[in-house]
């Protein structure tokens, strides 16, 4: 088998979400929208920042 | 001219709306607590104690707001504003957007129960107050609905996407919002033309006094 799967990080702390988790929201940038921005429930929680690697919108 | 320091007019122009209205509909009062995830949008205390907002960040926040629900199906948004004086503004936003609006109490359980009536699963939503809003706020984060929130210097941007730093308690203030945000959506849909306003006044979006 030669297919790579790439698996969705959070934006903020990069961590691997799995797809069973709770509380994850994903969304394009709010400023380019060309960027999935993916936040998972503990970054959410804590209001750590994201950004976006294209424009640079650094969000909550 | 250095390039750190920018012209006055230039500056003036590049806001939605001239600095001087901002600042008589109070959008950048703020109150005696700042949080920490706050101080970013913070601009000076003031001799009272009271803290205030940075005007460019709001405007800012505004035209970005705009950009983003602009994206979504008109249907698939909605507005919670438990607060009163929100109720009038977030209403009219949502007849000219074409959002869902729930203002008042909101009924537990219209985010996450499926077996109540009054049931929706929208991509995103808006709130008006994350501390007033708190039910709904709890329950699009468990859903992992993107969340828009207009957060006063007091309010914690716990499970909040996306802040628009504004002052969120006075009718004035939530009328301009309101009212910026809904010109911008539809400018940003090509619904409006770039230098056309609304049908309605901002004092038609505010919230009506009535005194004996």
């Amino acid at each position: 088998m030669s297919g790579e799967i790439t698996m969705p990080s959070c934006s903020s702390c990069n961590r691997i979400i799995s797809p069973s988790e709770e509380g994850v929201t994903k969304f394009s940038c709010p400023n380019c929208g060309e960027v999935l921005i993916i936040r998972c429930a503990k970054c959410r929680y804590f209001g750590n920042e994201y950004e976006c690697p294209k424009c640079g919108f650094t969000g909550p | 001219m250095s390039e750190e320091t920018k012209d006055p007019i230039e500056e003036e122009q590049t806001l939605l709306v001239p600095r001087d209205e901002y600042l008589v509909s109070g959008i950048h009062i703020g109150t005696s607590v700042c949080t920490k995830s706050m101080q970013k949008y913070m601009y000076r205390v003031r001799t009272d104690g009271i803290f205030v907002l940075n005007v460019n960040l709001t405007d800012e926040r505004i035209r970005t707001a705009a950009k983003f629900l602009a994206r979504f199906e008109p249907s698939q948004v909605a507005v919670f504003a438990t607060r009163q004086y929100a109720s009038v503004p977030s209403t009219k936003m949502a007849r000219y957007c074409g959002f869902k609006v729930f203002p008042g109490r909101f009924i537990p359980g219209t985010l996450t129960n499926p077996t109540y009536s009054g049931y929706i699963e929208p991509d995103i939503i808006i709130l008006t107050d994350p501390r007033a809003d708190k039910q709904a706020l709890t329950e699009a984060s468990s859903r992992g609905i993107p969340i828009i929130a207009l957060c006063d210097t007091d309010n914690i941007t716990t499970n909040v996407d996306f802040v628009i730093p504004v002052n969120n308690k006075g009718r004035k203030s939530l009328a301009l919002v309101y009212y910026l945000l809904t010109r911008q959506v539809l400018i940003e849909r090509g619904e409006l033309g770039e230098n056309e306003d609304l049908p309605e006044t901002v004092e038609d979006f505010s919230f009506k006094l009535i005194r004996d």
